[in-house]
């Protein structure tokens, strides 16, 4: 499997790793037994909920940050791809904030044992502090890191293979079917993980109660359900019409005549700042333009001849594009 | 992917659609790991009988093709390194060449045209 090429540099979590690394080792070599009544460390630090703790246990709340780690990191890679000229990413920061929370918690419950002084020094002190560290540390390294743009300024034309091959046998007496996708590995990636969350904690925090397994059940069906609706898009062309299907039961979101197409044109996008998200199913028009994609800067722009204009995503734009060029000259040639 | 039925053709459809698969995963236009439409999907679209696209499905799977995995979509396979089964693999290829070259004998084709059709065909996937 080919690895893709990273735009924001992961050197720039390093603080967050090493808190997270660092915190593990001390957390596993101190192993004290926390047998006395602990208390949650809740603001402003007061006693809440009595609960005992070891540092072994404390060893899983601090590896609970690397879930905030891996998912920032990915959003971050997400929001650099969408870089043109360099600018300071305020979300690099999220997940330092995260690991200090969860570091700061960890020693402050190991802090605790036997410590006689204020309250609010284990309890939102330590935690306080790591998050200052750490988000200071990634501050800086955010500031330093470098800027790989996508594409050079200009450079917004898209390479088109000639698929002259392939569309050579569309002609107005065949029955044919075009068929493109867009898979999106971020969705499952992102959405199974906390299905499964979900459904674990159904599982085992429902054997306590009725409520909590019902409520998690809940949750965990209706993540599974948005998924299913979002999991991809099917580009389909015929010769009678453009369609295009979104998630796992195949929701037709679209559905555009071959006559009522008027142009096609290849073209690539920036989908933060064009469309303002980093899929779009065609909810709402943005700049006049209804968009339908899942992945990559890569599409075709469709005006159809009542105006309106679409704009759909594409692993091969120039072959869609292709294809659609061919099916509407077949029209024509047929309606000659 | 483009697969078309041509009712001109005299073989069968699923014959046609094993071709254009293999031809396509030949000629790069689609490469490995590419998701094929549902089986339901492509028969609803082509206006055939859905065991007809099940059975070009089930023959490219068993010819290493694609892969066909039960719940999950079809794929294009990885292609193959070498013949699992050379001498079933060379056998197959001269019975192909053997109805080729008489094709062509018949169609008044030289050996020498013949030859020159071959190599822009296997130009095509780039020399392979």
């Amino acid at each position: 499997m080919k690895w893709p090429k990273l735009y924001h540099p992961l050197w720039v979590h390093l603080p967050a790793v090493l808190a997270v690394a660092g915190t593990v080792g001390y957390l596993r070599l101190s192993d004290v037994e926390l047998t006395r009544g602990m208390r949650m460390f809740m603001l402003p630090g007061l006693p809440t909920m009595p609960t005992t703790a070891s540092a072994r246990d404390m060893v899983g709340v601090v590896m609970g940050g690397l879930v905030p780690l891996g998912f920032f990191s990915v959003v971050d890679e997400l929001w650099a791809r969408q870089e043109g000229p360099k600018r300071y990413n305020w979300m690099s920061l999220m997940d330092e904030m995260c690991v200090g929370l969860f570091v700061g918690l960890a020693l402050g419950r190991v802090a605790w044992q036997g410590y006689t002084g204020p309250e609010w020094v284990c309890s939102l002190g330590l935690p306080a502090l790591a998050v200052a560290l750490l988000v200071g540390a990634a501050a800086l390294l955010e500031l330093v890191r470098p800027c790989r743009p996508l594409e050079a300024d200009g450079q917004t034309e898209v390479t088109v293979a000639d698929p002259s091959k392939l569309t050579a046998s569309i002609t107005s007496k065949d029955r044919w079917v075009y068929w493109q996708s867009q898979d999106p590995i971020w969705m499952k990636v992102f959405a199974l993980p906390v299905a499964a969350f979900l459904i674990f904690c159904a599982v085992v925090l429902g054997e306590h109660s009725l409520y909590l397994r019902l409520h998690f059940s809940a949750h965990a069906l209706l993540c599974v359900f948005i998924v299913g609706l979002l999991w991809g898009m099917r580009v389909t062309v015929t010769p009678e019409a453009l369609r295009i299907h979104i998630g796992m039961f195949g929701r037709r979101a679209l559905s555009l005549q071959i006559d009522d197409l008027e142009t096609v044109t290849v073209r690539k996008f920036r989908p933060l700042p064009e469309f303002h998200s980093f899929y779009q199913v065609g909810l709402k028009r943005r700049g006049g333009v209804r968009p339908y994609y899942f992945r990559g800067n890569e599409a075709v722009q469709i005006r159809s001849r009542d105006g309106s204009e679409y704009l759909i995503g594409s692993d091969d734009a120039g072959q869609l594009e292709g294809v659609l060029t061919a099916a509407m000259e077949a029209r024509h040639s047929q309606d000659r | 992917m483009l697969i078309s039925i041509n009712e001109d053709d005299a073989r069968p459809i699923y014959q046609q659609i094993i071709a254009q698969v293999k031809e396509q995963v030949r000629t790069g236009a689609l490469e490995p790991s590419d998701l094929l439409p549902s089986v339901r999907e492509l028969a609803r679209s082509l206006e055939i009988n859905l065991h007809t696209v099940r059975n070009a499905y089930q023959r490219l799977g068993e010819q290493g093709v694609i892969r066909v995995r039960l719940g999950q979509r079809a794929r294009v396979a990885e292609p193959p390194t070498s013949p699992a089964n050379r001498a079933e693999a060379e056998a197959r290829l001269t019975q192909r060449l053997r109805d080729l070259a008489t094709e062509a004998y018949h169609l008044g084709v030289s050996r020498e045209e013949l030859l020159g059709l071959i190599d822009d065909a296997l130009g095509e996937s780039g020399g392979g």
